[in-house]
């Protein structure tokens, strides 16, 4: 806390219609407090220039306007003007936060006094700060053996980016092998199909002919510690590296069926590559092991439509949520339609029977409402649920990554790029979805394109007499920002990695942690302050 | 405070629920005030249970939707810090203080209304 | 370290008795890291006794370093002074040692003790140790059968083990014995195994297998 008060400044553009702020009355209520030294009104603030704050110089500034002063930028020229720091402004929208939110009947200046003393007594309780900025450390690992993961280390070492390769040293067909092997959705002709081994080793002689490429030996990870500008591995030779970034493609399989007699892409795709013949009646059960992703429809469209080319069966596409209209889907699905290939909708009420590999399956037509019965088709396939393999779900346990079967956190959330993981700058490849590289790319170029990672405003501060070195704050960290120190004995944040949500402020059991700017006392005073 | 709502919600789908909210014309009951946080997460035990002990009849806690949230897993970890209270205040017998929390979308102004109604109703609000 | 919980806040209440002045106090030591009686749950539970309970007339919130060491209460024996019961947030070690200093005041416990512990990721803590004063962890591979095995069997396994968990509870509980013979045979120790330990005394006897504790609130 510093003892420079506040001067607390509200524009009165009328946002709100017709109401007339009473300055006096609630100038002599703000002065009550001990937190405001003095309170202006302002008329269009948006307009009207900055000079009039040059008398206020050294005070606090907190200012009350609409979106628009955000907008013209006029809040930094008010902080470039006065020289104030961060912790020593703060605005608030006083149209969106107030005027709007309340009947046009209610006592305008009782609440305004409550907002602007609660806002007034955060920044009170604020420390100025200067913005910091951490550069990440040089270098990539990659971490993977698949042709995702060599993909990946091509084209980051294309841009003259230094990259390490961590090979698992096992492999395994993950989702998205027919999009890989078939050629792109848009290339037709698929006569061949290439073995996925074959592919691996030319991108891996292609990728060791970079000069800023190295491999690293399967199985040589033996720990890892993060820091602030990266990450430490250390390998069971003994030698320690630095990586500022992580990429992990992770290899990933698929679930055995569960019904006996059924397959599943992946042995679906072996039966391919040894040039089983695949005809009769093929169906493809979707939604029912498991949830569609995008990739596998895509596999299992690619599939169906080399099997009815190369054999003339009749192939059948029953599904219950997957989308046609996920990007690439939606031409390969015409296509197939036009070949001849039939799609069922399903509703809820499927069943399906095994009688020993003799199939039944009894369902209704989501759009006509007409019972389908399918009896003993020559091959079943089911695709299953996508795994991480087991090396990559070890290493993932390692580095303390959140995963959920094969995906990480939230996969779908407006704040996420799905490449993203819970820890800041270690970063996913996939095998398919458009432009899954491209987007890596983008996630990695930002992290290392940057004046560094901006330390942010609400980092932990541990009051090293409190801190019983309990660990909490350490194990609820979504972002695995807090850490041990063995030296001082007490949690240590990372300041790059935190976010500043404030789990372990919220969790801490001794009260020792508070985020910087909005501290258990501020926020305690901050809501008094409202009544 | 004495007699009134508090309503605490966080700066990503709590405050964008609420703008919406008054983008469609409905508007607080006058006993409420607002207060914002960065996430929910940050919520404490502590500093619910003295702002209940301050005399505000209900605290009701408006964050971003399950699988959205900015910080992973705030507004979960705020939920089961919510429900946590809730029981400690049930079990305490302590009538006429309510607490909850519920989590929106940034486009569900209509329900976050109905919610606080609810809420405000509950307590004794208007 | 030790592991303890917070009794209910009812049951809290009930134990509490009709005084001007109470005393809440914390213990910074293994309850601060259990999530149980810390700084953290001092305040919480404060403003619920005041809120709960209008028979007492102010209640005061304090912690120290630890209740076990009788040094530490020099720095509250003033406001013990003040007050007329002490509700402590200690295990019963502290509870026990807080009565005989200030034998004239009233202390109420406000903590279940549960067991000597590990914790075992955020918001699960495991029994690890039954405190029986004779160590033989060097035999069977640092994992102890008195506290890990379920029935605390000395020479085991026992018929109920299968595929590493205990008949107890299948799901939930390893077998002690299996874990100390996959112990045993990354030491090369096997023939420990073979060794017959001698019964114990077991009238004091613990059962129904290694305490847990979970907190759902706690946990990822």
């Amino acid at each position: 806390m510093n003892d420079k008060k506040i001067v607390a400044v509200l524009c009165d553009h009328g946002c709100r219609n017709g109401s007339k702020i009473k300055y006096d009355e609630l100038k002599t209520n703000l002065k009550k407090s001990e937190v405001i030294e003095d309170f202006l009104l302002v008329n269009k603030a948006c307009d009207s220039g900055v000079e009039f704050l040059d008398a206020y110089k050294g005070r606090k500034i907190l200012f009350g306007g609409c979106s628009l002063l955000e907008e013209r930028g006029i809040y930094s020229k008010i902080k470039e003007r006065l020289g104030l720091k961060n912790g020593e402004f703060r605005s608030f929208d006083v149209k969106a936060d107030l005027y709007d939110l309340y009947p046009d009947k209610v006592n305008l200046e009782e609440l305004l006094v409550c907002k602007i003393l609660s806002m007034g007594t955060l920044l009170y309780h604020a420390e100025p700060y200067e913005e910091e900025r951490i550069k990440p450390a040089e270098g990539i690992l990659v971490y993977g053996d698949g042709i995702t993961a060599l993909r990946t280390a091509r084209a980051l070492a294309e841009e003259d980016i230094s990259v390490e390769v961590l090979e698992t040293g096992e492999q395994f067909l993950s989702p998205g092998l027919f999009s890989q092997h078939f050629g792109r959705p848009d290339q037709r002709g698929l006569s061949s199909v290439v073995s996925a081994d074959e592919r691996r080793k030319s991108e891996r002689n292609r990728v060791a002919g970079f000069k800023n490429v190295r491999f690293l030996p399967s199985d040589a990870f033996l720990s890892f510690e993060t820091v602030e500008d990266g990450f430490v591995f250390t390998f069971k030779s003994g030698e320690k590296r630095k990586f500022g970034t992580v990429v992990i493609a992770p290899e990933r399989e698929e679930e055995q069926s569960r019904e006996t007699g059924a397959l599943n892409l992946t042995d679906l795709y072996g039966k391919i590559v040894c040039g089983e013949p695949l005809k009769g009646e093929v169906v493809f059960l979707l939604d029912y092991a498991a949830d569609t992703s995008p990739e596998v429809f895509k596999d299992v469209l690619l599939a169906g439509k080399y099997i009815k080319r190369r054999f003339a069966s009749e192939v059948r596409i029953l599904m219950k949520n997957a989308k046609v209209s996920v990007s690439g889907a939606q031409e390969l699905y015409d296509e197939c339609r036009e070949q001849g290939i039939i799609f069922f909708k399903y509703l809820e009420d499927l069943t399906l029977k095994n009688n020993y590999g003799d199939f039944e399956i009894e369902g209704t037509d989501l759009y006509t409402g007409d019972k389908f019965l399918i009896k003993e088709p020559d091959i079943l396939v089911i695709p299953g649920r996508s795994i991480l393999s087991p090396r990559s779900k070890n290493f993932a346990e390692a580095l303390e990554l959140l995963t959920i079967s094969d995906r990480y956190p939230q996969p779908d959330s407006l704040w996420r790029l799905p490449n993203e993981t819970n820890r800041p700058g270690v970063f996913v490849a996939y095998p398919t979805g458009d432009n899954s590289i491209a987007s890596l790319l983008f996630s990695v170029r930002a992290r290392l394109s940057t004046a560094g990672i901006a330390v942010n405003e609400h980092i932990p501060v541990v009051d090293e007499d409190k801190c019983v070195y309990c660990l909490t704050c350490v194990r609820v960290c979504p972002f695995k920002a807090m850490t041990t120190d063995s030296e001082s004995r007490v949690a240590k944040v990372l300041r790059t990695v935190c976010q500043g949500c404030g789990s372990c402020a919220a969790e801490c059991p001794a009260e020792a942690i508070q985020l910087r700017n909005l501290t258990g006392e501020s926020l305690y005073q901050g809501i008094r302050a409202l009544g | 405070m004495e007699e009134s709502l508090l309503i605490i919600y966080c700066s990503e789908g709590g405050r964008k629920a609420l703008q919406k909210m008054s983008s469609e014309g409905f508007r607080l009951p006058s006993g409420v005030c607002t207060f914002e946080l960065p996430c929910t997460g940050r919520i404490n035990d502590v500093m619910l249970m003295e702002t209940l002990q301050n005399g505000v009849r209900g605290i009701f806690v408006a964050g971003c939707r399950e699988e959205n949230c900015k910080y992973l897993d705030g507004n979960k970890r705020a939920l089961r810090r919510i429900k946590r209270i809730k029981k400690l205040l049930s079990d305490a017998g302590i009538e006429g203080k309510h607490i909850e929390m519920q989590t929106f979308g940034p486009d569900e102004g209509k329900r976050l209304y109905s919610a606080i109604n609810d809420f405000a109703g509950k307590v004794g609000v208007s | 370290m030790i592991v303890a919980e917070q009794k209910p806040i009812g049951e809290i209440l009930k134990k509490l008795p009709e005084v001007e002045k109470l005393l809440v106090l914390g213990c910074d030591t293994c309850v601060t890291v259990c999530l149980a009686g810390g700084e953290k749950e001092v305040k919480v539970m404060c403003s619920a006794i005041r809120m709960a309970d209008k028979k007492i007339g102010e209640v005061t919130g304090f912690s120290i370093e630890r209740q076990c060491d009788r040094e530490f209460f020099k720095e509250i024996e003033a406001v013990v002074k003040e007050s007329d019961a002490i509700l402590s947030l200690a295990c019963g070690a502290g509870v026990q040692m807080l009565s005989d200093y200030f034998e004239g005041k009233l202390v109420i416990p406000g903590l279940n003790t549960h067991f000597i512990g590990s914790n075992e990721g955020a918001g699960y803590w495991l029994e690890r140790c039954l405190g029986c004063g004779d160590c033989m962890l060097d035999i069977t591979g640092g994992i102890c059968p008195k506290t890990r095995c379920s029935k605390g069997l000395m020479n085991g396994p026992c018929g109920g083990s299968e595929n590493g968990m205990c008949e107890i509870d299948p799901l939930n509980t390893e077998c002690g014995w299996y874990l100390i013979y996959e112990r045993l045979k990354k030491l090369n120790m096997l023939q420990n195994m073979m060794t017959n330990q001698p019964p114990r005394d077991w009238s004091r006897a613990h059962d129904g297998g290694p305490r847990k504790l979970l907190r759902e609130d706690i946990q990822p």
